[in-house]
């Protein structure tokens, strides 16, 4: 699975280039308003209608998605590739019960089930994602259950029809830390079981860390740094990625003040040609706003698109 | 969290319940009435323009016919111009609010454009237009009637399904490709039925006022009996001078059924507002 894909409106989100490797996590990184949700959405070729996708292609089991028909592309959609949101609160539909709603994912996937079928396997399913009283529950509205209840149920009608890939955009964002934890190792745990994918979208390294094989750093619509979890964390070759892992607290760490990246993402508007990052980069030089910088590999699987630390050259 | 607490919430609302009341009696009048009462025609060996009395609880008209079996078959009219006025209007203006509040590119502002054309169209006359030039039929008058409700049936389904369409259940239910009318007519529909379901109410009131109104200038159907067409024959005779119940009792019916209505759409519309007390 590769997916590749250039320009937006404003030129949002260009030369975004990454895979998700059969059976891997990959992990999307990248401060808010970065374009992490919009290149999972335009995976699920779900943009907002302002959005156009100018150029690229999206590879799916070595099949353009960009070439699908919408018929084609609803069949897609919760069969081989689902996702999972940020907001459990208001992802579930206040008038359907939590089963009718899992059991439509059957129905519509599934639709060799019968009533009772999809009746056990929503039940199951619901068990398989550590709901307790999956009977009970199965038979609740979404305002009878936690925030933590809630994505599990979002998760169960994600995987029911256990997708290849599974594009998860800050899944746990809006759960409390314990939970959090939790629902990353059902996710996991999932993928294990369906052998699919996952690409998981955050701005929290500490996920990252704890999940991810590989990792894609995003910054202003671009990627600045591809490699696997252990070149991010151990030789991280982008000084965004360095300002990233530099404004995490540590335990170890001394009590000072801590780091943070000055300035904020430059909106869509205002991008200057050049290095997006230049603006806020302690490494930059004055050469760095003239010329995009490539993605360089600077050890095999660990590229970097900085005119400094990667490609040896300048513009 | 409303669709399970609304029948319980709303048997708590006094209200909506006497309106209620109110149509289930209008109801079993229009439905079980004519079993009793045998229907009001010809001439009638009573006193015409009897003053209500022990024999004819509400009088009689001109003709000497009593005004309960009037009033009684006036009933099942009015229940039949309402409930057919709703159902044309909602045939036409559910999808199309759905839709144009759905797809909210071009067409999706052309019906919008076209609801709120339709709203400016100014029902009465034309309504008194068609009913002159089709001829006083009760399924006319109906039809019609619902022709001239749907624009704000339209307009509050399309508002509510703006709102509903950017909500994130149903962003998760277009990523689970579940197709795009399902996700209309039952994620979105059922959301939206509250509003709707008032407006419902109020249209299923004001059918009967319209109907009222064209049989009073002799629009109605004048082989069926309804409650305009009673005050129509009063006044077209001048009995309404001497014969006080012609005009009352006809009047209080109609009151009684839109009151009941209007008092169904406040329970309905208070129970699903969450900033009642």
């Amino acid at each position: 699975m590769g997916f590749q894909e250039d320009e937006h409106v404003h030129g949002l989100i260009d030369n975004l280039c990454f895979a998700v490797t059969e059976g891997s996590v990959l992990g999307v990184v990248g401060e808010s308003g970065c374009g992490k949700s919009m290149a999972a959405l335009s995976v699920m070729r779900l943009l907002p209608s302002a959005a156009v996708v100018q150029g690229g292609e999206i590879l799916f089991n070595g099949a353009n998605l960009l070439a699908k028909t919408e018929a084609e592309m609803e069949k897609i959609r919760g069969r081989d590739i689902a996702m999972v949101f940020q907001e459990p609160m208001t992802s579930l539909n206040p008038v359907h019960t939590v089963g009718r709603q899992i059991g439509e994912v059957f129905r519509i996937h599934r639709s060799a089930m019968g009533a009772e079928e999809r009746r056990a396997a929503t039940v199951a399913l619901l068990g398989e994602v550590g709901i307790a009283n999956p009977e009970q529950r199965c038979d609740q509205y979404s305002h009878q259950l936690s925030g933590g209840m809630r994505q599990r149920v979002m998760i169960a009608m994600a995987v029911a029809c256990g997708p290849q890939l599974l594009l998860a955009d800050e899944p746990t964002t809006a759960l409390d830390g314990t939970i959090q934890a939790q629902v990353l190792a059902l996710m996991q745990e999932l993928k294990q079981q369906t052998q699919g994918s996952i690409m998981l979208i955050t701005h929290n390294l500490g996920v990252v860390a704890e999940t991810c094989n590989d990792v894609v750093i995003m910054y202003a619509g671009r990627v600045v740094e591809s490699g696997t979890i252990g070149h991010i964390f151990d030789q991280p070759g982008h000084p965004y990625t360095r300002g990233l892992l530099a404004s995490i607290p540590s335990l170890a760490g001394n009590a000072g003040e801590l780091f943070s990246i000055p300035g904020t993402v430059p909106s869509a508007e205002s991008f200057e040609p050049g290095c997006r990052f230049a603006p806020r980069c302690q490494l930059r030089r004055e050469y760095c706003s003239r010329e995009v910088p490539p993605m360089t590999e600077i050890a095999p699987g660990h590229a970097v698109a900085c005119w400094v630390t990667g490609s040896g050259r300048q513009p | 969290m409303r669709e399970k607490n609304f029948v319980e919430s709303f048997t708590k609302h006094r209200l909506g319940m006497i309106g209620l009341a109110g149509i289930v009696i209008v109801i079993a009048l229009g439905a079980f009435g004519p079993l009793i009462v045998t229907y009001p025609v010809g001439y009638n060996e009573a006193t015409p323009l009897a003053a209500p009395d022990r024999e004819h609880w509400l009088g009689t008209d001109g003709l000497g016919l009593g005004l309960i079996a009037e009033i009684v078959w006036g009933a099942r009219t009015s229940l039949f111009i309402s409930f057919t006025a709703v159902a044309v209007a909602t045939c036409i203006g559910v999808p199309l609010g759905l839709v144009s509040g759905y797809f909210k590119g071009r067409i999706g502002g052309l019906i919008d454009s076209v609801i709120e054309i339709a709203m400016t169209i100014p029902a009465l006359p034309l309504m008194i237009l068609i009913s002159a030039i089709s001829g006083p039929s009760m399924g006319t008058v109906a039809v019609v009637i619902g022709l001239f409700s749907w624009p704000t049936l339209s307009r509050i389904v399309r508002n509510s399904t703006l709102k509903l369409a950017s909500m994130p259940f149903i962003e998760a239910a277009i990523v689970l490709g579940i197709p795009t009318r399902t996700i209309m007519f039952k994620h979105i529909l059922l959301n939206a039925a509250g509003p709707a379901l008032v407006d419902l109410t109020i249209i299923m009131a004001t059918a009967v006022l319209t109907e009222a109104g064209l049989s009073y200038l002799g629009l109605g159907d004048p082989n069926a009996w309804s409650w305009g067409g009673i005050l129509q024959n009063a006044f077209r005779a001048g009995q309404h001078f001497h014969a006080w119940w012609l005009i009352v009792f006809p009047s209080l019916a109609i009151m009684f059924f839109v009151v009941s209505f209007n008092l169904l759409g406040l329970g309905i519309n208070e129970t699903l507002n969450p900033k009642r007390d």
